[in-house]
């Protein structure tokens, strides 16, 4: 087992120095190929020579490989990284903002959307999966299965966009009407997120993001679960007497849970991508908001370090999940 | 898109330990469980539906989608199917029925452009990866890890941002090859995977150990005996993938990467209407987000039929 | 993003002068007694809330509240009244004498005076300190020894790096403190525009702490206005500033406290309006079209005609687009109501000429090609010697979506019309502006103007004037140069206007660019505020009314 995470481990970071490094070359490429984007720092203005020159050299964006296409740019690349290993992750060309601090206030954020779209998706799935399984073949399996692929086919962007312009608005005021202006509940279906009321305007578009790969999800738990149905120690169970509804919540819907667990780490990736629509439609200052921003506006900076956080979360969810895998299921072992 | 929440192929869908013969049978076999379901059948329908208004748009529209007239904007379509705008005007005052029909070609494009490239690339990678083994195998399957940190469409906003290019020209191949490119550079890996599972296990069969002691040199052996089998799984997936490809034109035309106005597809049309949706033009909406709904429900059900028919265990 | 047009107001018009030396203090503030109460605002994305760095709308719509400037423009009249000054005065327009009002502090008690002022503007003329509204001080003595050019290219380390040398100096040295209440300011040459540029976020003092501690007063700054953030600003989330109790200025606050929310990107403040999460908000043109038509929103709207212009520029430097008659038959062919259906009625008139009515001397209607003709666009393509078959045209725009409306409505209607096909080419802000000024664009683009100061004279000089490397479309005549002369040397404003006005006939003739319309401005407010102005000069996109006059109904 040792070994075994010792060499996931160093897999791990070297896919992480390629990708960095290939990250890297990708701004590298764009600023020789659409030009420096130190021009930034001035918004309108043409700025002098003499000041481009110096707002380059503040953000070593001088160095000649930037004039020379697909240049790898080692020496900055190299400086990157000794910045990176000093905890400094950059500033931005806008306004002159340290990196990390926008992290530190983007990721919570995007975290909190995270725990309501898991929970959603994991809920929603555990529940339509396990009662297709039950009526394996039947119709309420055939209404499970179009049901959430029809959801499925629905953009996440579409749901958000639908709810945000037609429905928030009359519920928010419906819901005021009721309970007053400044309840709680009353801030719920609000369209836009509100830095006041942190959690409670987060919860809907949460709930709305966990759809998003509703229909794999729910196809994986429908068959992890028939597959238990026909285990050895779910017909012992039976044997023994227990009841049907025992059986199906001890036995088959907590052994069915090891594949979920995977798939939630996959999905990981997945739904970090729905919050780059989500959180600009209801402008959540998170993750995706920022990189998206910054993909606009070529702030090396901040791109290269969110996807460098981005390959780091899905490396390490990755790795966590097959030692999981080790740990919930006796059969495996690595060596 | 691929199926992010499936788990590692450790068993592959359809892989047989015979000869060619049950491999034959075997698309025989799902071919004739395919069409006895009703809801497969359907779905066949719809999506020859829409292929053919990608094929041939004068079939089912006389208007030009390129003709507009601001003064005409917004009408709605009160006359229902019939008059100069069957479907009334969009916001520029184009026909709308017109814009819908033509804009299913660059759709449709995009997403068969993408599969094929990355059908391509999952196929070369995989196979080579899974026959040869060792050092291919450790490149690529580092290569594969790479590409699959990245999430597909985040790799695939990158590409875009950061390369997009300047005009938005009307002609078809232009307007849809950088988000053609785009996706497939990071859209290869599902295929991959799949395709080097699907070789590993073949690779070791009797009959591939045998032809290679007949003398087979490797290429033989490679299309004749481990394509077929590393096919079928990935066959098994594209008309999900297809469906979600189409998902993710319409992301990036609300981004305003991708196809980009004044060409029209889909996704443009939908990224239009959601501003008006609100204004009380829901027919701006509605219409582009009944064609793709249908057409995507349509590929995800086509696929999971076909998936289950192709993979006996999950029967 | 609407943004302050600085530049242009660097070279204001010396009819203006005279009434900004005589404005009078009572005019200011009506002094009465506090309301109280909140208001939500909507803000775009913030730069920076450093002084010296401040160079568009939504930076200043803070800075313009929570500092008092030595003038404030007028609501009304647009002309600056004095506000920390208490008299501006010159004799030969190149020494000016500032005198200050005396006993006002920032709100950490650091009193206002000369010194303030005279810190605050020599960090932002100091070369190194790379800021952003350095050029402002251009006019000034002593500008160039703190800003030296940069040193001869073979005495450089790396070619591609220009080197600079040390600054001579770290003040301007045509800047002096008279006494504590006193500033004489020296320019290189007579500028009788002077007092007009100092209502801009440069010219607004500094306190000593803030300059101290930039880092921290970048997000929270020191003030001497009417309002003070609680709290350092944050772009994502926004920011909080209540009313300073002991503010002692000539223009106070009636409300309480002012939340500015942030709206950055495409999502816009309509919804959070509609739920009441928002004051005052501008809808965008799908939302306007249904508040119009709903009584209940329409009772709570201001409108007014803009002050602003917008046109499609034409790239004379390239040689196809010299023809005059081409330039007249785009124009011809632009069906200009067709365009306000599409981006939404009300929100803009079709223009008939270069210069807005809302400005002195504009409304001409002097443009003979801007009302749509399709039988003489034809006409006058074909007097052009036709358009080459197959090619198509370009139209170049900063990417918005309310741009991408307008030009794309703009193209189908030339297309329509002389059958010519189109195709867009969305910029960022930055890059379309280099493209602009460096004359890279490579067909008709975008070309907006609003006033710095209300005069006809305005949207004439700096758009079209310069010659024809200067100006963005690359125009250049000795003719319109000489009508401009002659109207700058006529000796009362009266006299200026008509001048001005032939110029601008010139314009209409050549057709440098082909107007399209005339804004209008749309603020919808809530139930809970009154007394909603708004400030033609200081008004930001999306929604914004003057918060130092704004009251919450109780």
């Amino acid at each position: 087992m040792g070994r075994y995470v010792i060499r996931r481990l160093l897999q791990a970071l070297l896919t992480l120095g390629l990708v960095l490094f290939l990250m890297h070359w990708l701004m590298a490429l764009s600023v020789q190929v659409r030009g420096n984007p130190a021009r930034l720092f001035f918004g309108d203005r043409t700025p002098n020579a003499a000041a481009l020159a110096q707002v380059e050299a503040m953000y070593n964006l001088d160095d000649s490989c930037y004039d020379r296409i697909g240049d790898p740019c080692v020496m900055p690349f190299v400086e990157r990284l000794q910045a990176y290993a000093a905890g400094d992750f950059g500033t931005t060309l806008r306004g002159n903002r340290d990196v990390g601090e926008l992290l530190a206030i983007s990721i919570p954020n995007t975290l909190r959307l995270f725990a309501f779209s898991i929970i959603t998706l994991v809920v929603l799935a555990m529940v339509f999966g396990s009662w297709a399984a039950r009526h394996r073949g039947r119709l309420q399996d055939h209404a499970v299965r179009g049901g959430t692929i029809l959801v499925d086919s629905v953009p996440v962007f579409l749901i958000m966009l639908i709810y945000t312009s037609l429905i928030a608005v009359p519920l928010t005021r419906w819901v005021r009407g009721i309970f007053g202006d400044e309840a709680a509940i009353g801030q719920l279906f609000r369209p836009t997120y509100d830095v006041d009321y942190p959690w409670m305007t987060i919860i809907i578009p949460g709930l709305l993001l966990g759809t998003a790969g509703l229909a794999s999800m729910t196809r994986l738990v429908r068959a992890s679960q028939l597959e238990n149905y026909h285990a050895d120690f779910v017909r012992t169970a039976h044997a023994k007497g227990l009841s049907r509804s025992r059986v199906a919540r001890v036995h088959i819907v907590r052994n069915s849970l090891i594949p979920v667990v995977t798939a939630i780490g996959y999905n990981f990736a997945f739904i970090l991508t729905g919050a780059v629509v989500t959180e600009g439609i209801v402008q959540i200052p998170g993750m995706g908001q920022l990189l998206w921003n910054a993909l606009l506006t070529t702030e090396v900076s901040i791109v290269i370090t969110s996807f460098v956080i981005i390959a780091v979360v899905v490396l390490a969810v990755n790795l966590l999940v097959d030692l999981l895998y080790a740990v919930l299921d006796p059969r495996i072992r690595y060596a | 898109m691929p199926d992010s929440a499936e788990t590692l192929p450790d068993t592959v869908p359809g892989v047989l330990k015979t000869e060619d013969a049950p491999q034959a049978s075997l698309w025989k076999d799902a071919f004739h469980r395919m069409v006895r379901r009703v809801d497969v059948l359907i779905a066949a329908l719809l999506i020859l539906a829409a292929v053919a208004m990608a094929l041939f748009p004068t079939l089912f529209t006389d208007a030009d989608p390129r003709s507009c007239s601001g003064r005409l904007a917004k009408q709605r379509p009160e006359t229902w199917f019939t008059g100069d705008h069957p479907l009334g005007t969009d916001a520029f005052g184009c026909d709308f029925a017109a814009k819908l029909v033509y804009g299913t070609r660059p759709t449709l494009l995009l997403a068969v452009t993408v599969i094929l490239i990355s059908v391509l690339i999952g196929l070369v990678m995989g196979i080579l990866s899974g026959y040869y083994g060792g050092w291919t195998d450790a490149v690529i399957s580092r290569a594969l890890e790479v590409f699959m940190v990245v999430p597909f469409l985040l790799g695939a906003l990158l590409l875009l941002a950061l390369f997009r290019g300047r005009s938005s020209s009307e002609d078809l191949i232009p307007s849809v090859a950088p988000a053609a490119l785009a996706l497939s550079v990071f859209g290869w890996m599902e295929f991959a995977r799949y395709v080097r599972a699907a070789t590993i296990e073949t690779r070791n069969l009797d009959y591939v150990a045998a032809a290679r002691c007949l003398g087979a040199k490797d290429r033989r052996i490679m299309f004749r005996h481990i394509m077929p089998n590393a096919i079928v799984p990935v066959t098994a997936i594209v008309p999900t993938t297809v469906g979600g490809i189409i998902v993710t034109e319409s992301v990036l035309a609300v981004l305003g990467l991708g196809i980009r106005p004044p060409a029209t597809s889909w996704g443009i049309l939908l990224a239009e209407g959601t501003g008006w949706a609100a204004g009380g033009y829901l027919y701006l909406l509605a219409w582009p987000m009944a064609f793709l709904l249908i057409t995507v429900f349509a590929f995800a059900t086509f696929g999971d039929a076909l998936r289950d028919a192709l993979d006996p265990k999950l029967r | 993003m609407k943004r302050i047009r600085t530049a242009a107001a660097v070279l204001a018009a010396a009819a203006l002068a005279l009434t900004a030396c005589t404005g009078d203090p009572n005019d200011v503030g009506d002094g009465g007694e506090a309301g109280g109460g909140t208001v939500d605002m909507q803000i775009g994305e913030v730069p920076t809330l450093v002084v010296s760095d401040c160079d568009d709308s939504e930076c200043y719509r803070i800075l313009k509240n929570v500092y008092d400037g030595l003038v404030y423009y007028d609501n009304e009249t647009g002309e600056p009244v004095n506000l920390v000054a208490e008299e501006i005065t010159t004799t030969d327009n190149q020494t000016w004498t500032i005198t200050i009002k005396e006993g006002l502090t920032f709100q950490n008690g650091e009193p206002v005076d000369a010194e303030s002022f005279i810190r605050s503007w020599n960090h932002t003329a100091y070369g190194p300190n790379v800021a952003g509204l350095n050029y402002f001080f251009g006019r000034f003595q002593g500008y160039d020894e703190m800003n030296p050019a940069p040193l001869p290219e073979d005495q450089w380390a790396d070619p591609e790096t220009p080197e600079f040398p040390e600054p001579a100096a770290d003040t301007l040295s045509g800047l002096t403190a008279v006494d504590d209440l006193t500033i004489e300011v020296k320019l290189v040459e007579q500028f009788s525009g002077f007092a007009t540029m100092l209502g801009y976020a440069a010219f607004l003092p500094m306190a000593e702490e803030c300059l101290a501690d930039l880092e921290a007063c970048m997000w929270n700054p020191i003030g001497n206005g009417p309002f003070m953030l609680e709290e350092p600003y944050v772009v994502e989330s926004g920011g909080t500033a209540v009313r300073w109790e002991d503010y002692a200025g000539d223009m106070p606050a009636e409300i309480d406290s002012v939340v500015w929310h942030p709206y950055i990107g495409e999502t816009d403040c309509w919804n959070d309006f509609k739920t009441g999460d928002i004051d005052v908000c501008s809808p965008r043109a799908a939302d306007f079209e249904t508040a119009m038509s709903d009584p209940e929103l329409t009772e709570r709207l201001i409108t007014q005609p803009g002050t602003s212009f917008t046109a499609l520029g034409f790239p004379l430097w390239m040689e196809e687009w010299q023809d005059v008659n081409l330039r007249r038959a785009f124009s011809a062919a632009i069906d200009r109501e067709a365009v306000l259906t599409v981006i939404g009625e009300g929100r803009g008139v079709p223009a008939d000429g270069f210069i807005p009515e809302t400005i002195l001397g504009g409304g001409t209607g002097a443009c003979e090609y801007c009302s749509y003709d399709p039988e003489l666009a034809n006409d006058l393509l074909e007097q052009a010697g036709g358009w080459p078959e197959g090619e198509v045209f370009q139209l170049w725009y900063n990417e918005t979506a309310d741009n991408q409306t307008l030009y794309r409505a703009v193209g189908d209607s030339i297309k329509e019309t002389l059958g010519i096909e189109y195709e867009l080419v969305p910029l960022d802000w930055p890059e379309f502006l280099t493209a602009r000024d460096e004359h890279t664009v490579e067909g008709p683009f975008r070309y907006q103007w609003g006033p710095d100061y209300n005069l006809n004279e305005n949207f004439l000089t700096p758009v079209y004037g310069g010659g024809e490397a200067m100006n963005v479309f690359g125009y250049a005549s000795p003719e319109f140069d000489a009508a401009i002369l002659a109207a700058d040397q006529a000796a009362t404003l009266d006299e200026a206007i008509p001048l001005y006005a032939e110029a601008e006939a010139i314009i209409a003739e050549a057709m440098p660019a082909a107007p399209i319309i005339y804004s209008a401005d749309n603020v919808f407010y809530s139930e809970d505020v009154d007394n909603i102005v708004l400030n033609a000069i200081y008004l930001g996109p999306g929604g914004d009314c003057e918060l130092r006059e704004v009251t919450v109904v109780q």
